[in-house]
């Protein structure tokens, strides 16, 4: 029986599979190819037009008041970069799960011996690579388009605080995978989450323009820390330093992997007992 | 059977459902009922033996089957599968085995053939440098090579079941659970595919296999044993031969009748050469099932009665037990 570190190097190459099986299955829905083709151009342009509405240009010294600086759209865009992130994480693990139970393949994944952590961790990465494109192209645009310049060395950051971001978002992709076999229901409770975390973190605006309650909110969520440990390194605010906001990440991390991992194996337990692993 | 040929063995295995009807009526505790699908079941399956479970829908085949692979956690009792415990060993117990699902969704439609058991290949661990050879094998054993590379969604229903077989045959597993495996199937595709299961995969490549169906040909055609299942219980196990033996009556009389009068089934059943009548609705007719020892003895009177009742008679046959006569008999329930 495949034990050890024979069973992980398998384990590892399953990643590999799944990259590749959710790539086929992507590009063999047209309107998804065409979403990812125009999505970040359109997103850009949709800021690009706010700002001007809002702020009569790229600048404004009103907003500089309350998050330190005055660059209005380069503060926008990486916040807009690094949600592209947050959303696929949020939406991706739960909604790979849910697809797997509506399309009748779940019990089929379910019943092969790979651990569904290397399938989560697959789903994962094809996730960060989807957000990876979608990031740099925003930020590509926006240099080519725009007047503000994003693509530059130091922007290689978002990478980095992103990927430790990450971890908690997979926390929390964990979490919602047991939420889908516990509710058999993701798009509502995706988009609750969703547009929550964009309410209290400072991803289109600063946290000084939040009430004060939302404000203590938006301290316990992790996004925060990696727009601020971002935004600071390449000098668009000034903040705490680049390790203390990745060492605040990396709490983060493993608080939602915890919670997630121990809410994933309950619901999943649950689904076993309850005969519902496959059931709408 | 000695314990080391058993493949498969089960001890008191029990599971039950709860259903609440909706939130409102759990939290006033109205309208549960509990549902015991599985029922103190004790049973070994030996190794390399094809064995069917028999029943009709909702008997309990598919939850029997989902136990044992893992995929449902049993109230009480425990099974082993390939000698390892499906509570404390799942990972071994899924490496043992090979799963095809009732539902023709089990497989990616979006995907061909080849990109399916390619990536269910990694599912189950195998080598990465033994998949393309492993995949390619089983398209060939299983005659998909022209359609390895048409996607999924345009195969026939019979097709995308020897897709599904062939993807439980990728970790070249010892034991097989089939569930339901020519469900939906045309007549002369079920009976190739059959063909296939008993010889290609039974007795060629000795695998063990467990297979749930409500068809009666289908358990007698491919069985070694059949255990007839009805509500969560085993109501019989044997051959299908001394099953079909164990009915001392030589003639099953079979009507389809527009309605029955408790009178003519009591005068019916007063015949000297009836044992018994069994009565169950098909269709939009009634159907009953004499069992005689002499068929010829008792027809003409048997017809004269129900025509006495102005009962209109539709079809009639006379036949030696089947398998279903059988299962009637025993659980007063018919198979579909």
């Amino acid at each position: 029986m495949l034990t050890g570190t024979a069973r992980l190097a398998r384990e590892l190459s399953v990643t590999r599979s799944v990259i590749k099986k959710e790539y086929k299955m992507w590009r063999r829905y047209p309107s998804r190819v065409l979403f990812m083709l125009l999505m970040p151009f359109l997103s850009i342009l949709t800021l690009y037009f706010q700002g001007m509405a809002l702020v009569g240009g790229t600048t404004s010294e009103a907003f500089a008041e309350y998050a330190g600086t005055n660059d209005y759209l380069a503060f926008i865009i990486i916040g807009s970069a690094v949600f592209i992130f947050v959303s696929t994480a949020i939406w991706g693990i739960g909604n790979a799960i849910r697809r797997e139970q509506m399309m009748g393949t779940l019990e089929s994944i379910w019943v092969a011996p790979v651990s569904k952590y290397t399938i989560f961790f697959g789903i994962a990465l094809f996730d960060g690579l989807f957000s990876i494109y979608i990031a740099f192209m925003q930020l590509l645009f926006s240099t080519i388009i725009l007047p503000v310049n994003l693509v530059k060395p130091e922007m290689a950051i978002i990478v980095l605080v992103t990927a430790l971001l990450l971890f908690s978002l997979y926390g929390m992709g964990f979490l919602f995978t047991g939420i889908v076999l516990l509710f058999k229901e993701m798009e509502d409770f995706t988009n609750l989450i969703n547009t929550t975390l964009r309410m209290v973190s400072p991803v289109s605006y600063p946290l000084a323009a939040m009430p004060a309650p939302i404000a203590i909110v938006a301290l316990f969520v992790p996004l925060t820390y990696a727009l601020s440990a971002i935004r600071g390194y390449v000098g668009i605010i000034d903040t705490a330093s680049l390790a203390h906001n990745a060492a605040i990440l990396v709490v983060f991390d493993t608080a939602f992997l915890v919670v997630g991992s121990i809410v994933f194996t309950y619901a999943e337990r649950r689904a076993r007992r309850r005969g519902e692993i496959a059931t709408h | 059977m000695h314990s080391n040929d058993v493949a498969i063995g089960t001890t008191h295995l029990t599971k039950t459902f709860d259903h609440r009807g909706g939130l409102l009526n759990a939290l006033r505790k109205k309208d549960r009922r509990t549902i015991t699908a599985v029922d103190d079941i004790d049973l070994e399956i030996g190794e390399h033996e094809l064995f069917g479970l028999l029943g009709p829908n909702g008997a309990g085949k598919t939850s029997f089957i989902k136990i044992l692979s893992t995929l449902l956690l049993p109230d009480r009792g425990t099974a082993h599968v390939n000698g390892w415990d499906i509570l404390k060993n799942p990972f071994e117990v899924r490496m043992s085995i090979g799963l095809t699902l009732s539902s023709e969704r089990q497989l990616y439609w979006k995907l061909t053939p080849r990109e399916n058991l390619t990536y269910f290949a990694s599912l189950y661990l195998l080598p990465r440098a033994d998949i393309t050879d492993r995949v390619e094998d089983l398209l060939t054993l299983l005659d998909l090579g022209e359609q390895s590379d048409d996607l999924v969604e345009n195969l026939s229903s019979g097709n995308k079941q020897k897709v599904a077989l062939a993807r439980a045959l990728l970790n070249d597993p010892p034991i097989l659970f089939l569930d339901e495996p020519t469900i939906g199937l045309d007549p002369s595709f079920s009976g190739q595919f059959r063909e296939m299961i008993k010889k290609e995969i039974n007795r060629s490549k000795k695998k063990t296999i467990l297979l749930t169906t409500h068809y009666m040909e289908e358990a007698d055609q491919l069985c070694d044993r059949i255990a007839f299942i009805n509500e969560g219980r085993i109501a019989a196990l044997d051959t299908p031969k001394n099953l079909k033996r164990s009915i001392d009556e030589k003639d099953i009389l079979t009507l389809s009748v527009s309605h029955t009068t408790e009178d003519m089934l009591k005068k019916i059943s007063q015949f000297e050469e009836v044992s018994s009548v069994e009565r169950f609705s098909h269709d939009n007719d009634v159907v009953l099932k004499i069992f005689t020892d002499s068929a010829s003895a008792c027809m003409q009177d048997v017809i004269g009665i129900i025509t006495d009742e102005r009962v209109q008679i539709h079809s009639f046959s006379s036949s030696t037990p089947t398998l279903e006569d059988v299962f009637i008999k025993l659980t007063g329930s018919v198979l579909e």
